[in-house]
């Protein structure tokens, strides 16, 4: 042992860049920027990124040529409601598009046989959540590189569509169909009764199909760069996408309405198939009705232990000022806002999602806690900032 | 509630568990041979499956998958078997809910079987997981364990699970609201789900202890 301690050994510091060094080792990079109070992204504990939405850039209303009159199909283009949203260097585009489907279960021609009346009647009565209806979003990070979906698209769909469900934002009223009628009048001109006047009620009753429609919405997200965790981002983006939606208005044509057909299955049985030709008016929308104390928006938020071994402080040690603080950092978990980057993804295994209104009420509320210990006061803390979060992005969504 | 452990024959551990009307078999195959792009140098990979109840597995179960996942990570010895795979699976015999609004149920059942054949199976472990389900009704009244029926009329439902190191819930592993609820809530459906876990845990140690007096 004296032998070697006598031999003098040169041990050169390797030294890396910083974003290298990151890459390296993320866990003593993130420790060594929090020891000196900040984040590798030099944002504060408690900072979030900017966030800029704009609204409705990408819908196009259909346009007024004869092939455009069609049913809104959701091959994608026609975009009912969209959304731009940028978070730090992360885009979240969000389009919104629409079909029509027949509504089986409550269509009028089941209300005549008694005994599915019964039947509606008794899941009408006991369910609530029946009421309320979800939109179907298909989230696609992209990475530059083609393959089938990964897990983390696929849970972030299906988070939103339970979040949107269950926060009861959309009833299933809202996105009922209510056909006008296409009225072809004696001197061949060609007008479009609504339902909306009491007078008009009477002419669209009278013609009025049998059948009931409801819309379904489906959500394109598309993260371009991303850089961290993006729930809160995608749910945010399909938030104020939604807020800009405009329905269609459709119509059927007088001729069409009581239109019967005997279809001759494979067997014996001949079966009356009815067909209606819904179209949707090019010119006419009406926006989607929203519940509006329902509109919440996400924010996320990572629990971390602080390292007393990474503290600069400690390793400078001719530093004595700030030695005493060593003892405060042993125990110290740290709340971060808004998680980014490679280091705070991968290091922070405690993670806190909140969806809240600005009026205070949560609709999602998540937590993981795999790593540092999540106290009554990390999560207090991180409710208070959630709310003000959301009051601040509900009023850039108002601004737009 | 029902356990029932070593169900299967061909597996380390296993584990029928039944709450209500939800039914699960779990299986616990490990420490394995990981496949190539599984493993990990320094610690155990987890590969966890969940097969529905009916029909083929969806986006609904890669979801559940993931929050499992959540909650039984951080409870494996996981450093204690480098370079090796555990292999978790999991099929719903019953859901007990209406699959597509909810998923709270089969989440519990999965995470508390998980942990008893995880105990059958003789991994090393860092504590347990266990976990239920508390909805708030409309009249605000807190009901834990709830049946579909009530899930369908709740006002906010919530899924809590508690890490259990030397007999007591010491660390909140997984929370996950959904519905109409402010910060009180919150806190008096931790409070409450941690008299449940309690409960819980008495239930499977006494469970345990019967199993290995009777080996």
């Amino acid at each position: 042992m004296a032998d070697i301690k006598e031999s003098t050994v040169e041990v050169h510091p390797v030294s890396f860049p910083t974003d290298i060094l990151a890459r390296i080792s993320p866990d003593l990079s993130l420790q060594r920027h929090l020891s000196l109070g900040f984040r590798p992204s030099s944002r504060g504990f408690e900072e979030f990124r900017d966030v800029i939405i704009n609204t409705g850039d990408l819908t196009h209303n259909t346009q007024s040529d004869d092939s455009a009159v069609k049913t809104p199909s959701n091959d994608g283009k026609q975009v009912l409601g969209s959304c731009v949203l940028k978070q730090g260097d992360v885009f979240v585009i969000t389009q919104i598009t629409g079909g029509i489907i027949e509504d089986i279960t409550l269509s009028t021609n089941d209300m005549e046989m008694e005994e599915d009346t019964e039947l509606l009647e008794i899941t009408e009565e006991h369910s609530d959540i029946t009421k309320y209806s979800s939109v179907y979003p298909v989230v696609e990070i992209n990475r530059g590189r083609m393959g089938a979906c990964t897990d983390e698209e696929m849970t972030t769909s299906q988070r939103l569509y339970d979040s949107l469900l269950h926060s009861h934002i959309l009833t299933q009223n809202a996105l009922r169909v209510e056909p006008g009628v296409r009225i072809t009048n004696e001197d061949d001109s060609v007008n479009i009764i609504y339902p909306d006047s009491e007078k008009n009620k009477e002419i669209t009753s009278l013609l009025k199909p049998k059948k009931k429609w409801s819309y379904v919405l489906y959500a394109k997200i598309e993260v371009f760069g991303r850089t961290g965790p993006v729930y809160d981002m995608c749910w945010n983006s399909l938030m104020a996408a939604l807020q800009s939606v405009k329905l269609p208005r459709t119509f059927i044509d007088e001729r069409a309405t009581d239109l019967k057909m005997t279809v001759r299955a494979r067997g014996r049985n001949a079966v009356v198939m009815e067909t209606y030709n819904l179209l949707c008016d090019p010119n006419e929308s009406t926006n989607l009705q929203l519940r509006e104390n329902c509109i919440s928006y996400a924010s996320s938020y990572g629990a971390i232990n602080l390292d007393p071994e990474a503290d600069i402080a400690n390793l400078e040690e001719t530093d004595d000022v700030d030695a005493p603080m060593d003892e405060e950092l042993e125990t110290k978990t740290v709340l971060l806002a808004d998680i980014d980057g490679e280091a705070e993804e991968t290091c922070i295994k405690s993670t806190i999602s909140i969806t809240a209104c600005p009026n205070g009420r949560f609709k999602q509320f998540s937590v993981v806690g795999g790593g540092a210990k999540i106290t009554k006061e990390l999560l207090m803390r991180s409710i208070t900032l959630s709310k003000q979060r959301s009051s601040d992005i509900s009023l850039k969504v108002q601004k737009v | 509630m029902d356990a029932q452990t070593g169900y299967l024959e061909n597996v380390d551990g296993s584990c029928l568990y039944s709450l209500n009307s939800t039914k699960v078999i779990s299986a616990v195959t490990g420490p394995v041979e990981p496949k190539a792009r599984q493993e990990l140098p320094t610690q155990l990979a987890l590969e966890i499956n969940i097969r529905p109840a009916s029909g083929v597995p969806t986006t609904r179960e890669v979801n559940i998958q993931d929050k499992v996942r959540a909650i039984i990570t951080p409870i494996l010895a996981s450093y204690k078997y480098p370079r090796q795979l555990c292999q978790i699976t999991l099929q719903l015999l019953q859901s007990g809910e209406t699959e597509p609004y909810f998923h709270a149920l089969e989440l519990i059942a999965c995470v508390n079987s998980t942990t008893y054949a995880l105990v059958d199976s003789g991994i090393a472990l860092k504590g347990i997981a266990l976990g239920t389900t508390v909805v708030i009704s409309k009249d605000n009244q807190l009901i834990t364990e709830p049946t579909d029926e009530i899930l369908k009329n709740s006002k906010s439902m919530h899924v809590v699970a508690y890490m259990i190191e030397n007999n007591k819930p010491s660390n909140l592993l997984l929370m996950d609201s959904y519905g109409d609820f402010d910060e009180n809530d919150i806190l008096k459906i931790l409070e409450q789900s941690e008299i449940k876990v309690n409960q819980l845990n008495k239930t499977f140690r006494e469970y345990m202890k019967e199993k290995i007096n009777n080996i």
